[in-house]
């Protein structure tokens, strides 16, 4: 297969333009906007399905085996629905793992960049972001 | 340079496969589409150039796409303002700031927003403008927006604005003002505005205005799928020259339908508790 640079790399920059002013709707000077962290084996509570942004709720251990409660925002369900979200895209109990920039106090909270569920489907965020820190 | 493309190639290639390697793709195409998503619309009629022929006569009636976040993302230049346009300034605290400049995290912004007060006007076409529809009516023009599903009336019976708004003999400041509207030519509707209630901001920005504001919004239908939009701000208590706060084209909706988009004060309240305070507030994330 032959692959393109200059139009892989249009589309690239193209993808970033667009994404990076969808990602500044809310505010992200709360976030480490600079790497994402990615929790695994989270247990979704809740997904609210909301404007402004919707909002995962998910348990998961950290290294010590604490029990954590994080919650995270993602896109309007206008904004993800164009992605392939509905409101039922997250139940409870689903075990998800979750790509996300983290508030910068360290708490639990964040902005999302994209989920992987179990059966191997990704949901990204609406901001998604394929290389945090631009 | 065919070993220089190769070479781009492979690694590109390799950038892709190592992004990929924990998670699976979904591609684009595969992803279920929404078509009564105003948002993934606007993104097509912006990229569609074709003019839907001459625009009719004195009308702009019908639904408009708004650009999804006019004047979100570029913050247009605001003259030096007066002593007492600083200290309005100083007490608005936006979340959102120009060049990353003057922000706070949500948590502790006080953009009437984070409650879901009314953007009130000019915000409501500065900020979050993704519908807007014209209805004509015998006395009056009608202005509906997407956002909040709210409506104005200006008034084009030959009225004239109110000059005693807020003192004693006159009307109180209203959240939407009071407003005229005339045409200029046969392709251009101007509209008046005075009487804007001042605890609303002109944008996200957190730049003030007062309640002697005056504001002229010219809608120009370019041809039939084109408005062109221009909203002029004169308000001398607050800035020392008149400027433009927003200049954007709006499309056509083929479809002429709206989504509901509405801030829902209980999911404010969620949001704030939830995420914001933890993410932003030192003080509640102790």
């Amino acid at each position: 297969m032959k692959i393109k640079p200059r139009s892989s790399l249009i589309a690239a920059l193209s993808f970033l333009a667009l994404s990076f002013p969808l990602f500044a709707h809310h505010g992200n000077s709360a976030y480490n906007n600079e790497k994402t962290v990615t929790v695994k084996d989270g247990t979704v509570t809740e997904f609210v399905w909301a404007n402004p942004h919707s909002l995962i709720l998910f348990d998961a251990k950290d290294a010590n085996g604490k029990l954590a409660h994080w919650v995270v925002e993602g896109g309007s369900p206008s904004a993800l629905s164009n992605l392939g979200w509905t409101r039922s895209s997250l139940q409870a109990g689903d075990v998800i793992t979750v790509e996300l920039f983290q508030s910068k106090l360290g708490t639990p909270v964040g902005r999302l960049n994209r989920i992987l569920l179990s059966d191997g489907k990704e949901l990204r965020d609406s901001a998604y972001r394929s290389k945090p820190g631009n | 340079m065919p070993n220089v493309s190769r070479a781009l190639g492979v690694s590109i290639a390799a950038l892709l496969a190592f992004s990929a390697a924990a998670w699976a793709q979904t591609p684009q195409s595969q992803q279920a589409q929404n078509p009564q998503n105003l948002s993934e619309r606007v993104r097509k009629l912006e990229l569609d150039k074709s003019t839907g022929g001459p625009a009719p006569r004195r009308d702009i009636g019908g639904a408009w796409a708004g650009s999804a976040n006019p004047g979100l993302t570029v913050r247009f230049p605001v003259p030096p303002m007066t002593p007492l346009g600083q200290k309005m300034f100083s007490r608005n605290k936006p979340y959102r700031g120009e060049d990353g400049g003057k922000e706070v995290p949500v948590a502790l912004s006080n953009d009437p927003l984070n409650t879901c007060d009314p953007q009130g006007f000019p915000r409501d076409i500065t900020f979050e403008v993704r519908g807007i529809e014209f209805v004509q009516g015998p006395t009056a023009m009608w202005q509906m927006s997407q956002y909040q599903q709210l409506w104005r009336v200006i008034w084009t019976d030959g009225r004239k604005l109110p000059t005693n708004v807020g003192k004693p003999s006159g009307p109180d400041p209203r959240y939407f003002g009071f407003s005229v509207g005339h045409w200029d030519g046969d392709y251009t509707f101007v509209v008046d505005t005075v009487g804007t209630d001042d605890r609303t901001w002109l944008n996200i920005y957190g730049d003030p205005h007062s309640a002697d504001m005056h504001v002229e919004e010219r809608y120009t239908r370019v041809d039939h799928n084109t408005l062109n939009v221009t909203v002029t701000v004169d308000d001398p208590k607050i800035y020392t020259k008149p400027f433009v706060v927003t200049k954007y084209d709006m499309k056509w909706i083929p479809e002429q339908e709206f989504e509901e988009q509405l801030c829902v004060p209980s999911e404010m309240m969620k949001y704030q508790k939830l995420l914001a305070a933890p993410a932003g507030d030192p003080d509640a994330s102790k």
